[in-house]
């Protein structure tokens, strides 16, 4: 198949690259006290989060941006961005929010309405800076889950966010993460009493809207003893000339017995051929196994942003507890990924596995970045890695750097790595039975990502493979 | 129904194909035989468009069109099967998605009723019970880790399900035990009904045990050199092919 | 580490502009993470430049204290001021060593020469830095064999490399057999190996003891250009060693074979640190890497890091690591055929060695390497 043609495939518009035009209340590009008193009044927060911020800036203000990722970009005006960017009427129920933010969220194929509900999924929507509604947090209540806002959190439930908060990553743990906690505007808050399995999904949609703003959502999710949750999480955002910058944090804690899964579908703005426009995303993304048997599963399909740089990962630190990481991440036009997970054996018999498929097209450059490591007290760690590469073209660039560390004598660390292309063999024995060569490409890259994508909701499965497509072919609405 | 004219083909810098002429006649089967080198596989590669071959002069005028100026999945549209001789592994691709998916694109191009999942698992299983395939044959992924057996039996399942007019079998033979010859054999059988036509490349006649060529070409040098009945095949078997080439 | 300081500082050394950008390494610096360099280069050390004198005829190259004193007849010798280093080089000391070298020792060796070269360090609490160049004949075979003698060198340490170039169509051969215990001079060697097309490189090293070393190595391969480099690590005590290798398909063709394997007892700590890089031009190359490795000890230590970097899509490329320990099903199966646990573990560790030492052939490299590795082993 001629290489353009593949190109042409690979570099479909963005679907979800469309404004809406809300009324909306933004505070003046910059980062200094002022702002910082200003998001934690609009948020109605207690004096403790204020001060905690205020520290958190103090001690940011002293650090610098880390560049030992994989990755090239032009750097970043922290004091031209936006922290914060609010839908003017603050809604409160559906019938409040604004019909045009419903209607962003239809385009996304995101209703918030009844059917959603019908399948049984309850979702917080976070449109800029804040959450604009949560479904289902009645049913929810009922079972003692807490599913809200972490504004709301702050104020209802103190007692578990300065337990918690913080406590998995470190107000200061690096440069992106403490501007998250200094200027962090919004998030989801789950809570999960002992022994109770969700019974539903649980799930939220970021999307950035507004112009130069920058997202800084912050998400904590406790599964108590012998609970389970399942979390999905998918961002988009619109078509922009300049760069956006996007800077969550995620922490989880699962207690003895407990069980959390967390999936990402990750669709910011790509940017454009030459990398103008799109999202910078640095996440800092990671989960506590406290309790014995506890497990933390991360599943996450990266199809957007101009830049990632981000590693969801696992601290293993009760006996036989699991950490897994599976991972498809795409780079095509001039996107580039910088991803991977690290495993912390800390407790014994502590178990981790990592799947990882990266798809490079274009000019886009794809790294896996990985640190399996076995403390000196994990006996009987185990881990294995896959991680593979699928090469589009010959402009784009695969890359892995797994990092493995053991001292302990009883660990066993296995990791592989293969890197392959989609050979024109494949390609022509699929279009001799009737297939198109889009259909072709598709077909291959699915087959590619199956490991990771039966690892998603049945509901985001759907999701993640038509976006896929989006990126990978024709279908362009 | 599928007429080669005066076709030139090589593949790099090298011709193979040197002026060939063919006529395949509507529900015939046609045996192409040839040593080593002749161009066998060109011409077959040819036919369904192979990116590894460039046709330099010459015509294929199947349906009133010139086929070569078809794109692959056109011509795989309009009926034209090759068993591939090697056919190629795609890891991670289901064997039932992957056929599911051939045959709806035919459907649709035909403007027929798309055959619905349920459907299309019961006529593969059908047919997987027929050529004496293992049932797991429709959860596993395409040719991957498949035996070459398995891999020859699967490309008869295609073409039995994907009911083609013009089937081209590139060496379906070759490496198959006899058992497997056997199935695949029956499997051609199934297909002849009066309106298919069959191009059976081949480089011995064991399979001709099985199937009754109504023609024979001797392919040397790029070019049919000699075209008969199946008696051909007894003189080749015989006295081999210099016997033939004598005989020019 | 002032003395050095201080000659750097007199340094008019083109390579010392590399040298400051990349700065003297200390812990955070990638290549050195887990080999605590900085106690070692913050030490004192008394530090003179080496003295050339004729060296004696003999049967292989013995460098002594910096000096070469011993050199057979199938070696040319000379001294290259002005040497021309390779100035993409990724590690701080391969820069450092140079601007340290007065000259660069060259050594010119004849086509299908097998060539020993001994290192002997004989002062205590000193720095020695040299750097020795070998050139290949074209379409020849060349074979080294480098070993050490530093037994009466507490606390010194040793900065050396090889920059060797392989020519058009010959193939170099480079064993390395390195035996230190915990009292020695700790070594760093940062090398450079340059391939010119169709040139092959066999790189193969032997790391017993209980002594600190680290050698880093740069191979850049030309169109066709392929190398097959081992390393063989078995460290103990409280032992840090290991290898930094980074190889650059820089042409089509290209290919790579890339095999470690460590054993680590007791608190030793393993280092190996892989990257293949596949540049956009390097089309239809191969690349293979394997890490292996055995903890044996309760506080033993392993870092692998076996990296793929590829910028293009026609390449076949793979890489495989494993960090564990003997199979205890295969430790059950020789203790029920009434071998000792301890004779089980053994027989095994070997077989997982023997596999990279039998790559030597027969003969007397073999011989010593086997023997050397069964006694570091017992210790």
């Amino acid at each position: 198949m001629a290489q353009e043609e593949v190109d042409k495939i690979l570099s479909q518009e963005y679907k979800l690259g469309f404004s809406v035009d809300i009324e909306a209340d933004t505070v003046a590009p910059g980062l200094n006290e002022g702002v910082l008193r200003f998001i934690s009044a609009k948020k109605e927060e207690p004096e403790w989060m204020l001060d905690l911020r205020i520290k958190a800036l103090r001690k940011w203000e002293e650090m610098s941006e880390p560049h030992w990722a994989q990755l090239d970009y032009t750097p970043v005006d922290y004091q031209s961005v936006s922290y914060f960017s609010a839908p003017k009427q603050a809604p409160n129920s559906l019938d409040e929010v604004d019909e045009k933010i419903l209607e962003a969220y239809e385009k996304l194929g995101i209703p918030l309405e009844e059917q959603k509900m019908l399948q049984g999924i309850a979702i917080d929507a976070v449109f800029d800076s804040v959450s604009v509604k949560t479904t289902y947090s009645k049913t929810l209540m009922d079972l003692g889950i807490i599913f809200c806002s972490i504004s709301e959190a702050m104020r209802e439930h103190p007692e578990l966010v300065k337990k918690y908060m913080f406590s998995v990553v470190p107000m200061t743990d690096n440069y992106f993460a403490t501007l998250n906690s200094a200027v962090f505007t919004d998030g989801t808050f789950v809570y999960v009493p002992k022994g109770v399995r969700c019974p539903m999904e649980l799930s939220t949609y970021f999307r950035i809207n507004a112009k130069n703003t920058g997202q800084f959502e912050r998400t904590l999710i406790i599964a108590d003893e012998g609970s389970y949750v399942s979390y999905n999480e998918g961002c988009s955002a619109p078509q922009r000339d300049e760069n956006q910058l996007h800077a969550a944090v995620v922490e989880l804690i699962a207690n003895k017995n407990a069980e959390i899964k967390y999936s990402t579908i990750q669709n910011w703005y790509p940017g454009d051929e030459k990398g103008k426009g799109g999202i910078y995303n640095f996440v800092t993304k990671r989960g506590l196994c406290e309790g014995e048997n506890s497990k933390i599963s991360w599943t996450q399909v990266e199809t957007g942003s101009s830049i990632t740089w981000k590693y969801p990962s696992c601290v293993l630190k009760g006996d036989n507890s699991v950490g897994e990481f599976y991972s498809v991440a795409v780079t095509s036009k001039a996107q580039q990924a910088d991803t991977g997970t690290k495993m912390i054996h800390i407790g014994k018999n502590t178990r981790s596995t990592i799947v990882s498929k990266g798809i490079s097209a274009m000019h886009g450059q794809n790294t896996y970045r990985g640190l399996v490591k076995v403390s000196p007290n994990a006996s009987g760690a185990r881990n294995h890695s896959q991680c593979d590469s699928l090469l589009i073209g010959p402009n784009c660039g695969a890359h892995t750097f797994p990092y493995l560390e053991s001292q302990n004598s009883f660990g066993q660390i296995e990791h592989e790595a293969t890197t392959s292309k989609i050979s024109d063999e494949q390609l022509f024995y699929l279009r001799q039975r009737n297939i198109s060569e889009e259909d072709a490409v598709s077909m291959i890259v699915h087959g590619f990502c199956k490991e990771v994508f039966t690892q998603l909701p049945m509901e985001f499965a759907v999701e993640a493979k038509e976006l896929l497509n989006l990126t990978l072919e024709g279908s362009v609405g | 129904m599928m007429n080669i004219k005066n076709m030139h083909a090589k593949i790099g810098d090298k011709e193979i194909l040197k002026g060939l002429d063919l006529e395949l006649q509507k529900g015939k089967i046609h045996v192409i035989m040839g040593t080593n080198g002749a161009g066998k596989s060109t011409l077959s590669k040819a036919i369904v468009g192979h990116y590894d071959v460039e046709v330099t002069q010459g015509e294929i005028i199947y349906k009133g069109k010139n086929l070569l100026e078809m794109e692959p999945e056109e011509r795989a549209l309009e009926g034209v099967f090759l068993s591939f001789q090697n056919p190629v592994e795609i890891p991670g691709v289901n064997n039932a998605y992957f056929l599911r998916n051939a045959l709806n694109a035919k459907e649709k191009h035909h403007g027929q009723k798309e055959t619905n999942a349920a459907e299309f698992l019961k006529l593969m299983r059908k047919h997987i019970e027929q050529l004496g395939m293992k049932p797991d044959m429709i959860s596993r992924a395409l040719n991957d880790g498949f035996s070459g057996g398995e891999k020859k039996r699967n490309e008869i399942l295609q073409m039995e399900i994907l009911q083609p007019e013009v089937i081209i079998l590139d060496e379906i033979d070759s490496g198959l035990d006899i058992d497997a010859l056997k199935s695949v054999s029956e499997g051609i059988n199934r297909m002849k009904n009066g309106e298919r036509t069959f191009l059976v490349i081949t480089h011995y006649s064991r399979i001709l045990d099985y199937i009754h060529p109504d023609y024979v070409h001797i392919l040397q040098d790029g070019k049919i050199v000699k075209t008969g009945g199946p008696e051909l095949v007894k003189i080749l078997e015989a006295e081999g092919y210099q016997a033939v080439q004598k005989d020019l | 580490m002032q003395a050095v300081t201080l000659s750097l500082a007199d340094a008019r050394h083109p390579l010392y502009e590399r040298l400051s950008e990349l700065g003297i390494p200390g812990n955070k610096t990638e290549q050195y993470k887990n080999f605590a360099i900085k106690p070692l280069l913050a030490k004192e050390y008394a530090f003179k430049e080496a003295k050339q004198v004729e060296p004696k005829e003999g049967s292989r190259v013995v460098i002594e204290n910096g000096v070469v004193v011993e050199s057979p007849k199938n070696v040319k010798i000379s001294f290259e001021e002005d040497f021309k280093a390779d100035e993409e080089h990724y590690d701080a000391l391969y820069f450092m060593s140079h601007v340290l070298s007065k000259s660069v020792i060259r050594l010119e060796i004849d086509a299908d020469a097998v060539v020993e070269i001994e290192h002997r360090i004989s002062e205590k609490e000193r720095l020695f830095a040299y750097r020795l160049c070998v050139t290949t004949p074209p379409n020849g075979r060349v074979e080294i064999m480098e070993t050490f003698d530093i037994k009466e060198s507490q606390n010194a340490l040793l900065l050396y490399g090889v920059d060797a170039e392989v020519a058009r169509d010959a193939t170099l051969r480079w064993v390395r057999h390195e035996n230190a215990e915990i009292d020695n001079a700790v070594v760093i060697g940062s090398h450079r190996y340059n391939v010119a097309k169709q040139g092959a490189i066999e790189l193969k090293t032997f790391d017993f003891g209980s002594g600190l070393a680290l050698h880093l190595y740069k191979i850049d391969l030309d169109n066709y250009a392929w190398t097959d480099a081992q390393h063989l690590l078995l460290a103990t005590k409280e032992a840090r060693r290991g290898n930094v290798v980074h190889i650059n398909h820089n042409q089509p063709y290209a290919k790579s074979v890339h095999e470690a394997r460590a054993i680590l007892k007791d608190k030793a700590t393993g280092i190996f640190d892989g990257k293949i890089m596949v540049g956009h031009e390097a089309k239809y190359s191969n690349a293979k890497q394997n890490s292996k490795a055995i903890l044996l000890g309760e506080h033993a230590h392993m870092y692998a890091k076996p990296q793929l970097e590829i910028y293009t899509d026609e390449l076949e490329a793979s890489h495989g690591s494993t960090i564990g320990q003997l199979e205890e099903e295969t430790l059950f199966y020789l203790r029920s055929r009434g071998v000792g646990l301890d004779d089980a573990k053994k027989m095994l560790v070997l077989a997982f060695a023997n596999t990279l030492i039998e790559t030597l052939g027969e003969g007397e490299a073999f011989d010593k390497i086997h023997a050397d590795f069964e006694a570091a082993y017992y210790v």
